[in-house]
């Protein structure tokens, strides 16, 4: 069976790797974090003391860190996986990164022939754990097929975007759309109910109308309208405000390198900011219906 | 000497109000809360219970009072100037007011055969009190000259703006400037605390580079370095402003990027309960979101 170095086996990186081992995989986990590991050996894969002892032998790595920097220094230097992985070994980083960095660790990792895609995925923890996350791959279509079945054992909506870098592009450019939205959602929700107006009838509204979209129907952030909400479980995450707020933030410096003037994107990376600075960091991202609480009725307009 | 009447004496029009005696003008007073013109009474002003007494007695009569809504009550309210204005007085509107409110107003005041023009002020509580406002008046030039023995004692420059309205509309379009500059000063010097520089070393700093402005070389070191905060211009009083430049901006069709970020940060200090807070206390706020106090340590600059 196929044998799968596994770095990253946090709130995400766990419950996919869970369902590697689930499906069959053999799974060697790594993470910084030792209790992590300690996690993962007692969901039944083997640990392992650094990366480079993870890597060693297998046939497929997968990483699932937190940041470009992480995923850099994972792949290079002398303990890296670029370093300690066999030539011909496919890489698999899913972690929700900047694609130029994609771009970057792929272009080293070609040089000692380890062939390297980004898979990001969306859909959370709830989905991670059933094995239905969306991932979106950026890659040669070879390599694609090569990762596919592993793919497949974490997710069920696995789409290939592209060349490398792609499955990135794909990834901040829908949390873009999904952070954005969520702002512009709770904003709505906060008039709606400054004129008394109930807001289950304004989601049913909404729902058949041209403003419908994904977050309210299935996030939304108003409690008590749809059952599996983070906000009707108090905004416990779900998808936390400071990822929310990172992942805004890529899609900001990405168009700041492309030369693309932003102005929706900017102001909604700020109000997650504030959202964060108001004791909303690690609830779920729609929480931030919550930070837009109106003045009391006696403040004067 | 001309009786002049004024109503409102709250931070501004009373020692606005007071310069005006002292100038030996004889003064008709009134405000909404008796107790505020005690100290002028005291020193020869003599009170009127209503608007209208106000205009049965003057035939200039200042209004200075918090926004367009009082304005109206002031005019159009019970007893109000409207049904009481002789033909020839000249009001002189010195709120910061809404400019359409005010376009709105001068044709009641003409049809009495009396007179309107704007004349908001800026400079102060300070500048109230030493008589340096800076007045920016809007209506005919011809008004302004009757009006301007009058301003001169309350300001040193008298501008003429435009037509009616104009001096609200460059009014709101100062205190955009005033509380915008205010609001990024604050978070730049938050941000300079943030990557190891002093607040205020920072903010000396400022002063005597490219980004200096009445924030920097005014409000930080009277009011927010020392903790003070009592400039004398609660939040409430600049998110109207900013609220009317934001009207502005749409009717004129301008993008306000800027302005709306500034605006929506005063607006949630009022949500967060700082609606009476002087101005400068939207440092507090800006303050909690970084996580960083912006005092001055004994051994700063001054």
């Amino acid at each position: 069976m196929t044998r799968i170095g596994f770095l990253g086996v946090g709130t995400m990186g766990l419950p996919m790797a869970t369902n590697l081992v689930k499906k069959g995989f053999t799974v060697t986990a790594y993470d910084l974090n030792p209790e992590a590991v300690k996690a993962a050996v007692a969901a039944g894969m083997t640990g392992a003391a650094s990366a480079a002892e993870a890597v060693t032998g297998a046939d497929i790595v997968v990483t699932m860190l937190p940041s470009s920097p992480h995923v850099e220094a994972a792949y290079g230097g002398d303990g890296g996986i670029i370093n300690a992985a066999r030539k011909g070994t496919l890489c698999v980083d899913m972690s929700t990164v900047d694609p130029a960095a994609s771009r970057r660790v792929a272009a080293a990792a070609a040089e000692r022939g380890i062939r390297f895609v980004d898979a990001p995925v969306s859909g959370g923890t709830p989905r991670a754990t059933d094995g239905t996350l969306a991932i979106m791959v950026g890659g040669s279509l070879e390599d694609f097929q090569a990762a596919l079945p592993t793919l497949q054992a974490m997710g069920t909506n696995v789409i290939h975007v592209g060349p490398v870098g792609s499955g990135e592009v794909a990834k901040l450019c829908n949390n873009l759309v999904a952070g954005v939205v969520a702002v512009a959602v709770s904003e709505a929700f906060r008039i709606a109910e400054g004129f008394g107006v109930d807001p289950k009838v304004v989601t049913e509204v909404i729902a058949k109308s041209s403003g419908n979209t994904w977050v309210m129907e299935h996030m939304h952030p108003v409690p008590g309208i749809v059952a599996r909400a983070a906000s009707t479980n108090g905004y416990a995450p779900g998808f936390m405000t400071d990822l929310m707020c990172k992942d805004v933030g890529l899609a900001v410096d990405a168009a700041r390198n492309l030369r693309i003037p932003l102005f929706v994107a900017p102001a909604a990376q700020q109000v997650y900011r504030l959202a964060s600075s108001h004791g909303l960091a690690r609830k779920d991202f729609t929480s931030v219906y919550t930070f837009l609480k109106p003045s009391a009725g006696t403040a004067p307009v | 000497m001309e009786t002049i009447g004024f109503i409102g004496l709250g931070n501004m029009g009373a020692p606005m109000a007071g310069r005006l005696l002292d100038a030996g003008f004889t003064l008709i007073v009134h405000d909404a809360r008796a107790a505020a013109a005690a100290p002028l009474l005291a020193r020869g002003a003599r009170w009127a219970e209503t608007p209208a007494a106000v205009a049965d007695a003057a035939r200039t009569i200042i209004t200075i009072v918090p926004s367009s809504r009082e304005v109206r009550m002031v005019f159009e309210g019970p007893q109000g100037l409207l049904s009481a204005l002789a033909a020839d007085t000249l009001c002189i509107e010195m709120t910061s007011a809404d400019p359409s409110a005010t376009r709105e107003l001068a044709p009641k005041v003409e049809a009495r055969g009396a007179h309107l023009i704007d004349a908001p002020v800026s400079g102060g509580v300070r500048g109230a009190n030493e008589g340096t406002l800076a007045i920016m008046v809007g209506g005919p030039v011809t008004l302004l000259e009757r009006a301007r023995p009058v301003l001169e004692r309350m300001g040193k420059n008298v501008f003429h703006a435009g037509p009616v309205g104009t001096g609200h509309a460059i009014k709101l379009v100062n205190n955009m400037c005033s509380g915008g500059i205010l609001a990024l000063t604050i978070e730049a010097v938050a941000v300079a605390a943030k990557a190891g520089v002093d607040p205020a070393r920072a903010v000396e700093i400022i002063q005597a580079s490219s980004g200096r402005s009445n924030a920097s070389d005014y409000k930080f070191p009277k009011f927010i370095l020392n903790g003070a905060f009592d400039a004398g211009f609660a939040i409430r009083l600049m998110l109207k402003d900013v609220d009317g430049y934001a009207r502005l901006a749409q009717e004129g069709g301008v993008p306000s990027l800027i302005g709306r970020a500034a605006t929506e940060i005063y607006r949630m200090a009022v949500a967060r309960g700082m609606a009476e807070l002087d101005h400068t206390a939207v440092a507090r706020l800006i303050e909690e979101w970084a996580g960083i106090e912006l005092r001055s340590k004994p051994g700063d600059p001054a």
